[in-house]
């Protein structure tokens, strides 16, 4: 489409008077990162109102509903040696550029980490799979409705999320997809069940910042309210404990939809036999909470125990024993027994 | 297939395949104009409000904003006689159009809209039919004085009475009641879905003097017509729609007061704007399928038959609508004629609410109805014990029931006809699923799983559908080309079903000419004859019949030119291979050559009224209808609520199977349609708000590939019944396709887990919740 001089010049006109009148940029600059120095530095100088953007699944939907509008996005995917996937005598290593696809078809993980390989093939679509990094799924905003809603629509809510002195309108509103463990500030579950399955595995997160680095437990890098990192901080890859050989993994995840849909309700089990009996277990579940859960009563109930139906019924039962159903989400507290108890089994 | 035909009954190579795939088609997004502009809608967040300023000074200092409307210029209007105004200073629910700005590009049209500021005065709303139908309800449109739609000076509804209730009653239901066994009364809700057509709807005007061409993404290029010369105040004549290359509608495809806002900015600004729906904006900014809260009543007799039903069916209608009562007629032909009852009585009301408003949707209130119906249906069955297909087979509707043409439910008077032979197909439908679904086999009796394992139960259930493939006035012009290949003219639209590919089979049929020499010019209100659109499942019936006898109409000319020249009488002529032959003969005269040496030939049409049409048997007249049949087979997770549709067997009655392939595509269509509808597509209604929750679709969950069961597992079965009209005997199918489905699958979820489920939607949450209230008893 070619567009006459007079109006090109009128755009242009367009976006400079709107750039003085909100006294911000309308398009946010994009700069191509070609190094961890150079992406920290720009991180730091434009502190909260730059956006790291590497497959840009998550980020680029924000933007497009104004939930967020950066003046800087700092390209990270061209930074070299994010992109790996190696296990040495005690340890596992994934890039944090690493392609959720990579991931689903490494033979290393599937045959070593089946946990994460099923993890890596339940996300979204082909699509999303090809464009999105492990970094970027383990730092995705929350799917929360009412969060996410577009003012483009006419319609928006300055939640709690957003705002210090907002409401949480999910609380007490259409609230199905919910939490039904948490502190209950902001009730949207995190929308990663890579981190569950990384809760599982005892995972650490390593990060750069201008300081230096920095290793975060996966425990650790959540909270109510999303991530922990600093503004000026990028996530450099995932560390993963090596799998011990008479471990078993196990993912389970319940959605509406065979694809695309995130989790309803999740689970990731790993476990590890010592002569038929439980040695150790870590049970993490994914979409119950605003942070990846993990079921430490039902570890407790299960650890010493010869592995049966009617102590993984007990499991499942001790697992969301501290849920706290909102008005509509009872329902995922079955859902999360039946897939516990699964998990355990099958 | 039997070899009476050359181009008809095969799957041949879709007119609209190539130019698709290849992305050489054109739809509206495409569509690129010079000096075009780009308009976008401001909308209320409020469910009800009245605006008491607008303020739009900084949007129009914006540089490349061309124009800003807003209620205070633009006339006051009621576009498609609603209620609603092109923009109003009161705003009904949460999405209504509040401005408009139009702009050189989409982005500073976007930005403009930050920039306008509006106060609102919020006004009580309500959500829910049964609060609106309150007496101290909050009322939507205040002025009317109540919630309870009765018609207004512009829509009269001769029908309704004067509490608002539209009725239709055969023989009497009390009577019928008194001779009951057994009397069952059970309420059933069904759900609201949204369109969702792979494309958002977009519209483009553009100004030439006073004459004005829209290219719209519509289904019925003639409402629209009327509707934007009638908004604007000036003559057809001056008014072109084009909509040759629309995008699937499912209903929803009509016309929008989008279109006359667009051509009100067009002309404002000189030049063409185009306005193209954002996904959300096609969610929450145009309508969507009706909901339904049915009361139905069924008596039976031990033996088996139906004494009486008795259904109500309140309608939540959201804001307005434009299709006043239609929907609905549709729904009391459904609860009255699926069987043979002898008494048989339902009504219905429509009820305003703050909500989206609802429009036509696949079905038409067919589904909604049926949904209820069937899933009582099935409820009697078993009351009386009866193996639920051998109920369905001894009272399904069929040859000589009474029936009749729908919009007498609204218009009257009602003049009842009867279904035509060709609805003996019905039966045969019925044994034909039973038997290739292996149901003796598997249906191990009531409350009793087809299988168990584990936590899955595996369930079967069959339900059964019906709709009307109206009979409607519709013309088309066949214009011969001088080389013997030939141009249809039709009002009918290619919306992504098939319509250019079916018409192009008949009119080739019919002339004797190849499929390839027919060129379907569509949707053009500047060449093409009046017809009503691609609505109620009457393309082929209705348009395409028309094509047929605009076909026939050129063939008796090429005859009567070739008669002479054969020296034979016109009789002993016949049209084949693109020649006209002397019958039993060898002689023959290319049509090319006929074309060319008499410059233009074309073939006209008007359909002949429905009454017309009657049985050969009784002289009674003969109306239009189509039959369904489903036997679902899902697997249900107890534990957790997921249901898997894992086996299909789905029957099909339409008359004749033009093209065979599109038949099963149809049918395919109904099926995730339906499933989509009540079991993953909800479309969540804030409690407090009314607002739409999931307008994309991540959120709002249309079924993937993944979701269908297998294609081998999907059994398709065709029956072909000539009907007495429809070109070649064939009729609609395509709404029907979706009756039976969702019962279908609700009965079979039924026989799985041993407890009914009457709520709309059938999410996992759904069915935990009856599980569990049936184990506490």
């Amino acid at each position: 489409m070619t567009i006459n001089l007079t109006d090109a010049r009128e755009i242009e006109e367009a976006f400079s008077w709107l750039n003085k009148f909100w006294n911000k940029p309308t398009q946010p600059i994009f700069y191509d990162a070609k190094s961890m120095e150079e992406a920290l530095s720009l991180l730091d100088d434009y502190k909260e109102e730059a956006k790291i953007i590497a497959g840009g699944v998550d980020v680029i939907g924000l933007m497009k509903n104004k939930i967020i509008s950066p003046r800087m996005l700092v390209n990270i995917k061209n930074i070299p040696h994010l992109d790996y996937i190696s296990e040495t005598s005690d340890v596992l290593d994934i890039g944090a550029l690493t392609r959720i696809q990579d991931i689903g078809r490494s033979s290393l993980i599937s045959s070593r980490y089946p946990l994460l390989s099923e993890v890596a093939q339940s996300v979204g679509s082909p699509q999303i799979k090809n464009m999105g990094t492990i970094g970027g799924n383990l730092c995705q905003e929350v799917r929360c409705w009412y969060y996410r809603r577009s003012p483009i629509t006419g319609i928006s809510y300055n939640c709690r999320r957003k705002n210090e002195d907002g409401i949480c309108y999910a609380m007490n509103g259409e609230n199905e997809n919910h939490a039904i463990i948490g502190e209950g500030e902001c009730v949207a579950v995190c929308p990663s069940d890579m981190a569950s399955a990384l809760l599982a595995l005892d995972a650490k997160i390593n990060t750069s910042n201008p300081r230096g680095e920095r290793v975060i437990p996966i425990g650790k890098f959540y909270t109510t309210f999303g991530n922990i990192l600093e503004s000026n901080e990028i996530i450099t890859g995932i560390h993963i404990p090596k799998a011990h050989s008479y471990t078993k993994q196990r993912y389970l995840k319940f959605r509406v939809r065979k694809v695309i849909d995130f989790s309803i309700v999740s689970v990731a089990v790993v476990i590890t036999l010592n002569n038929h009996l439980i040695w150790n277990v870590k049970i993490a579940l994914g979409g119950v909470s605003p942070m990846p859960y993990e079921a430490v009563k039902a570890e407790e109930v299960l650890k010493g125990e010869l592995l049966t139906e009617t102590i993984a019924e007990k499991a499942a039962e001790a697992s969301i024993s501290d849920a706290m159903p909102l008005s509509k989400n009872g329902y995922k507290v079955p859902i999360v027994k039946a897939l516990v108890k699964r998990a355990l089994l099958e | 297939m039997s070899n009476e035909f050359s181009v008809l009954g095969r799957g041949v190579v879709r007119k609209d395949a190539v130019e698709k795939v290849r992305g050489e088609a054109k739809y509206i997004p495409d569509i690129q104009l010079p000096k075009m502009l780009h308009a976008k809608f401001l909308r209320s967040p409020h469910a009800h409000a009245k605006i008491t300023s607008i303020d739009t000074s900084k949007a129009e200092k914006l540089p490349g904003v061309k124009c800003v409307l807003t209620h205070n210029n633009v006339p006051r209007v009621h576009p498609l006689r609603k209620f609603e105004y092109l923009l109003d200073e009161t705003v009904h629910y949460p999405g209504e159009e509040v401005a408009a700005v139009v702009a050189l590009t989409a982005e500073i049209a976007e930005e403009a809209l930050r920039l306008i500021e509006v106060k609102y005065e919020v006004l009580p709303a309500v959500f829910e039919v049964e609060e609106a139908m309150k007496p101290d309800a909050p009322l939507v449109h205040p002025e009317y004085g109540t919630n309870i739609y009765h018609g207004t000076e512009l829509v009269r509804i001769p029908r309704l009475t004067e509490d608002g209730w539209l009725r239709l009653e055969v023989g009497d239901v009390d009577k019928g009641f008194a001779e009951a066994d057994y009397i069952l009364d059970r309420v059933y809700e069904t759900p609201i879905q949204h369109n969702c057509s792979p494309i958002p709807r977009a519209v483009i005007c553009e100004w030439t003097g006073e004459k004005l061409t829209c290219w719209a993404d519509t289904q019925t290029p003639l409402f629209l017509w009327r509707d934007l010369a009638d908004s604007l105040g000036i003559p057809q004549s001056n008014v072109r729609i084009i909509s040759n290359c629309a995008a699937g509608g499912y209903g929803g495809k009509t016309p929008e007061k989008t279109a006359t806002l667009t051509a009100i900015m067009a002309k404002r600004t000189r030049r063409p704007v185009k306005t193209s729906y954002s996904r959300a904006e096609d969610f929450i900014g145009t309508h969507r399928r009706i909901s339904f809260k049915n009361h139905n009543k069924i008596g039976v007799k031990r033996d088996g038959t139906i004494t009486a039903i008795d259904s109500k069916i309140i309608a939540n209608w959201g804001r307005d609508t434009f299709a006043q009562y239609m929907v609905q007629a549709t729904a009391l032909l459904a609860c009255t004629m699926l069987y043979r009852y002898h008494n048989s009585k339902a009504e219905t009301c429509g009820v305003m609410t703050n909500i989206i408003g609802y429009g036509p949707m696949n079905g038409f209130g067919g589904p909604e109805a049926i949904y209820s119906i069937e899933k009582l249906i099935d409820e009697a069955a078993e009351k009386i014990e009866m193996d639920p297909v051998e109920f369905r087979l001894e009272n399904c509707m069929r040859y000589g029931d009474r029936a009749m043409e729908f919009e007498q439910v609204v218009y009257g008077p009602i003049k009842w006809g009867i279904l035509g032979p060709d609805l003996n197909s019905f039966p045969e439908l019925i044994q034909k699923c039973a038997e290739k679904a292996q149901w003796k086999e598997k249906w191990k009796g009531w409350r009793t799983p087809v299988a168990a394992n584990g936590p899955k139960r595996k369930g079967i259930g069959v339900a059964i559908g019906m709709h009307h493939c109206s009979f409607w006035p519709s013309s088309a012009i066949v214009k011969m080309n001088q080389d013997g290949t030939a141009n249809v003219l039709s009002m009918g639209v290619e919306i992504g079903q098939g319509y250019s590919t079916a018409i192009a089979q008949v009119v080739a049929e019919t002339l004797g000419i190849r499929y390839e020499d027919v060129n379907p010019i569509t949707s053009d209100t500047g060449v093409a004859p009046a017809a009503v659109g691609n609505v109620a499942s009457s393309g082929t019936s209705s348009l395409i019949n028309s094509a047929r006898l605009a076909a026939e109409d050129a063939r008796r000319k090429l005859f009567e030119l070739a008669a002479p020249r054969l020296n034979a009488t016109v009789d002993a002529m016949e049209a084949r291979n693109g020649k006209i032959y002397i019958k039993g003969t060898d002689r023959m005269i290319p049509i090319g050559s006929i074309c060319l040496t008499h410059w233009q030939i074309t073939g006209t049409s008007n359909n002949p009224p429905v009454e017309s049409i009657r049985d050969e048997k009784t002289g009674q007249v003969i109306h239009a209808y189509s039959a369904a049949v489903t036997i679902a087979e899902v697997e249900v997770d107890i534990e957790t609520g997921m249901v898997d549709v894992v086996r299909i067997t789905s029957g099909h009655d339409c008359g004749r199977a033009i093209n065979p392939i599109i038949v099963e595509n149809q049918i395919d269509l109904g099926l995730a349609m339906s499933k989509g509808w009540v079991c993953t597509e909800r479309f969540v209604v804030d409690g407090k708000t009314g607002v739409m929750l999931n307008p994309n679709l991540l959120d709002y969950k249309l079924i993937t590939f993944l979701d269908m069961p297998q294609s081998e597992d999907i059994g398709r079965i065709i029956v072909e019944r000539p009907s007495a009209w429809g070109p070649f005997g064939a009729k609609g199918m395509s709404e029907t396709s979706m009756t039976a489905f969702a019962p279908a699958i609700a009965n079979s979820i039924y026989n799985a887990i041993g407890v009914r489920i009457r709520y709309a939607f059938i999410s996992p949450e759904a069915i935990l919740k009856a599980i569990e209230k049936a184990d506490r008893g």
